[in-house]
């Protein structure tokens, strides 16, 4: 049986072992994290998630997040409308990061991630470096996206003056967390490997 | 097990390790990745910063995140508070994934991180390292206290239209959270294995 080295995710130790697995699940003989050559179903989640992600992105964006009420009148807010009303109260630089966080970073994430999925299998050689940058910026840039969430939690919070001023979450940011949570699995089901691999090394992608 | 030698968890390229020196970043050759850093902190110093994260995570989460006042009103937030708020109002997942990821999540990291330094700094093995090890590990990429500081910078900026509100220490607390936790990351923990008695 030829022997592969491994590679601990957790620990980082490198340790020796069979180079096909099936039956035998692999622990690191440091610290028992389960040890893989490859990610198990890579592809296949990462599309998983990244379909399901943009599916939510529609309700995310088309329904309220939140409704705030006032003694007159109560209005509901989109995730769009929210970036306007900073935008129009001259908040330029909070704008700007509301929209880059909630709105282009989902986007870009998804994109990318396809991008990368596909890449994977239809021009395995082109430009793997940038690729492998691309997925490095997508992890590390992800979770910023879950500051819209916050900032409705927090009003929900704060603003509480009975029939003077309240706000209350609506589903819409339910969506928009999934989405958030969904792009970040999708960037962890993602080998990033597989960019390096060669079309001769093995047959199942 | 193969001493010397690490392989880049991103493109799988074999490198030969050599102990490096403090503030020395390793990268794979092939794709860029970081793949070593040298060791800066001993479990003592680690152990120390470790302590002050609890006393900032206790202060963020217990002190009033945001101040606000309108028509002589005046109401303040904790996050478990708001997070509270959230639940009761019906969005019950949002205030799950919210508590998950700005309480949760650090508190594990500091729990765990105290439970195998305490031990290491007075030169003792710690009870169940790996699986703290492996819990820290899928943690650390589920922390957002980040996020939450500039969150509360927008809330603020939110409510000026229509009220006065101020930053309550709760936010100044998670952004040094945010802060401590970063030193506490580049500190790192994988050369804590090789310390291990």
């Amino acid at each position: 049986m030829t022997e592969s080295l491994y590679s601990c995710e957790c620990c980082g130790l490198v340790s020796a072992g069979p180079a096909k697995v099936d039956a035998v699940r692999l622990r690191c003989p440091r610290c028992a994290h389960p040890l893989h050559a490859e990610k198990p179903n890579s592809l296949q989640r990462t599309w998983a998630w990244l379909a399901a992600s943009a599916l939510l992105y529609i309700p995310a964006n088309a329904l309220p997040v939140m409704t705030t009420s006032n003694l007159f009148r109560q209005t509901s807010h989109t995730i769009a409308g929210g970036i306007a009303e900073l935008w129009t109260s001259q908040s330029w630089g909070l704008a700007v990061i509301v929209f880059v966080a909630s709105i282009a970073v989902p986007l870009l994430k998804i994109g990318t991630l396809a991008l990368l999925a596909w890449s994977v299998q239809y021009r395995p050689a082109w430009r793997r470096v940038e690729r492998a940058r691309l997925y490095r910026i997508v992890e590390a840039v992800g979770h910023w996206s879950m500051l819209d969430v916050y900032v409705v939690v927090l009003l929900a919070g704060i603003v509480q003056f009975g029939r003077l001023a309240g706000v209350q979450p609506e589903p819409g940011l339910l969506a928009f967390a999934a989405v958030v949570v969904m792009t970040m699995l999708a960037a962890r089901s993602f080998d990033p490997r597989l960019i390096w691999r060669e079309p001769a090394d093995d047959p199942t992608p | 097990m193969q001493q010397g030698l690490v392989i880049c968890e991103q493109c799988d390229a074999v490198h030969r390790w050599r102990p490096l020196l403090p503030r020395e970043l390793a990268h794979c050759r092939r794709c860029g990745a970081v793949i070593g850093r040298g060791h800066r902190l001993g479990a003592q110093a680690l152990l120390a910063l470790t302590v002050a994260a609890l006393v900032v995570l206790l202060i963020a989460n217990l002190s009033p995140v945001v101040d606000m006042r309108l028509r002589g009103i005046h109401n303040s937030a904790t996050l478990p508070g708001a997070i509270h708020d959230t639940w009761l109002q019906g969005e019950r997942l949002v205030a799950v994934a919210a508590a998950f990821t700005a309480i949760v999540a650090p508190a594990l990291l500091i729990t765990l991180r105290l439970l195998v330094l305490m031990p290491l700094a007075r030169g003792r093995s710690p009870a169940h390292l790996a699986w703290c090890m492996r819990v820290l590990h899928e943690m650390s990429r589920w922390s957002m206290v980040e996020v939450m500081m500039v969150a509360a910078a927008v809330c603020i900026v939110r409510i000026a239209s229509m009220a006065q509100a101020v930053p309550g220490p709760g936010m100044f607390a998670f952004g040094a959270l945010a802060l401590l936790l970063a030193a506490l990351e580049s500190g790192g923990l994988k050369h804590l294995w090789a310390q291990q008695p």
